[in-house]
């Protein structure tokens, strides 16, 4: 377990779509992981989604223990790692094209111990705009 | 007429915006934009730019993102209170349902555990189901046999089978299933930490911010890593203001960043 959980310094996200101050906890181990659905929509001015773009923020400040979000629907799936924990930058801006409906993001991490997170995203049409995106308040799976 | 405002809450010295266009004259609709405002703020304003009277009991207390654009007053306040509300509208004798109504009552109390959705596309929006939907609508007798499944897994001696019971009991039995409540209550004295975090999130997961009682009492519990769950699952200032005063560093820093960040 890290002997502390954060970074000395927290800037506030402009993005309006964020998961944060999330926790993966020591004791489910390694494996705990975090499961979160979200939903992206269509929009009668801004038309179908077609995809939901996120990364992941690590904001403990233990390097080797590296933190991932995995985004999965309909069989795609793609993964995000921050690298370097206790920052403010967050890790690489990923997608899954699969449309409308409900996406899947999953936050894992590779050692033991209570790892705090945050997570960026949103919807877009085909051409990048931002459309209807559903915010979760709690996780399905909260580990 | 229109209307728009921004505001700092006093409270919280949150920045919050409503925007509500509306203009009868025209016969247009009616465009709503709000930027991390009170439930209560929002009827308000609606009410006052479109003179229907709207009536209510109990209110979530969690600040809003939304817009909504439709043409009549009622589809507004589906895709603000979601499709599932139960709402009842009284019109003008004159004009039928045409018009805009005189009165709207927003009936029952469950706009107490209401969550929203965020719509930055700014055409249309929905209330956010999405943990509920995640629950599939399985029969009552699915429900009973899977409840009755789970109770055995509880009672193993291994903590993680009982921790996935409680998960599973959560996210899998439907939310009005009252033996699932006492379940979880019972839960709450579990042996294990990790089956009392796991409960914690059972709890908030089918009761939302009206858990705060029981995250409170969490930040009783001997094990800080349960009083950590607490914090991280608790949405309001009330609780994180109470859990600055633990013992344990790390729970104190988590609550005072979440609290940090809820004023911002």
């Amino acid at each position: 377990m890290v002997l502390s959980l954060f970074s000395a310094g927290y800037a506030a996200s402009v993005a309006a779509h964020d998961l944060k101050f999330k926790l993966l906890f020591a004791t489910n181990g390694a494996g705990a992981t975090d499961v979160w659905e979200v939903s992206c929509l269509s929009s009668s001015t801004l038309g179908d989604s077609a995809r939901l773009v996120a990364n992941i923020k690590d904001f403990s400040p233990d390097d080797s223990n590296f933190i991932s979000l995995v985004i999965y629907k309909d069989g795609k799936a793609v993964t995000s790692t921050d690298l370097v924990g206790g920052n403010d930058a967050y890790s690489p801006l990923v997608s899954v094209n699969a449309g409308n409906g409900v996406y899947t993001m999953i936050a894992n991490h590779t050692r033991v111990g209570n790892q705090v997170y945050f997570i960026e995203y949103h919807c877009e049409n085909a051409a990048g705009d931002h459309t209807p995106t559903t915010v979760p308040t709690t996780p399905v799976q909260d580990q | 007429m229109d209307n728009s405002f921004a505001k700092t809450d006093a409270d919280n010295n949150r920045v919050s915006s409503i925007l509500v266009k509306y203009r009868p004259k025209l016969n247009a609709n009616i465009q709503l934009q709000v930027e991390q405002a009170s439930l209560k703020a929002v009827l308000s304003e609606l009410s006052r730019v479109t003179g229907a009277v709207i009536h209510y009991s109990v209110l979530t207390d969690v600040f809003i993102t939304a817009t909504c654009v439709a043409d009549n007053l009622k589809a507004v306040l589906q895709c603000l209170l979601g499709e599932s509300q139960n709402i009842v509208y009284q019109y003008a004798h004159n004009k039928g349902q045409a018009g805009m109504p005189s009165e709207v009552w927003v009936l029952g109390s469950s706009l107490a555990g209401l969550t929203l959705q965020e719509d930055r596309g700014g055409v249309s929006c929905q209330g956010d189901r999405a943990d509920l939907a995640a629950i599939p609508k399985n029969t009552k007798q699915a429900d009973e046999k899977l409840v009755a499944q789970l109770i055995v897994k509880l009672e193993s001696a291994d903590p993680k089978q009982r921790a996935d019971a409680i998960a599973d009991l959560a996210t899998k039995i439907a939310m009005d299933n009252i033996e699932v409540d006492n379940i979880l209550l019972m839960a709450m004295g579990d042996k294990s930490a990790r089956v009392r975090e796991q409960v914690l999130f059972a709890w908030v997961y089918r009761n939302g911010r009206a858990a705060i009682f029981e995250l409170q009492q969490a930040l009783q519990d001997p094990v800080a890593s349960v009083r950590l769950k607490a914090v991280d699952l608790a949405q309001d200032a009330a609780v994180l203001r109470l859990a600055l005063l633990d013992g344990d560093a790390l729970v104190r820093q988590l609550a005072e960043m979440k609290l940090n960040a809820l004023n911002k």
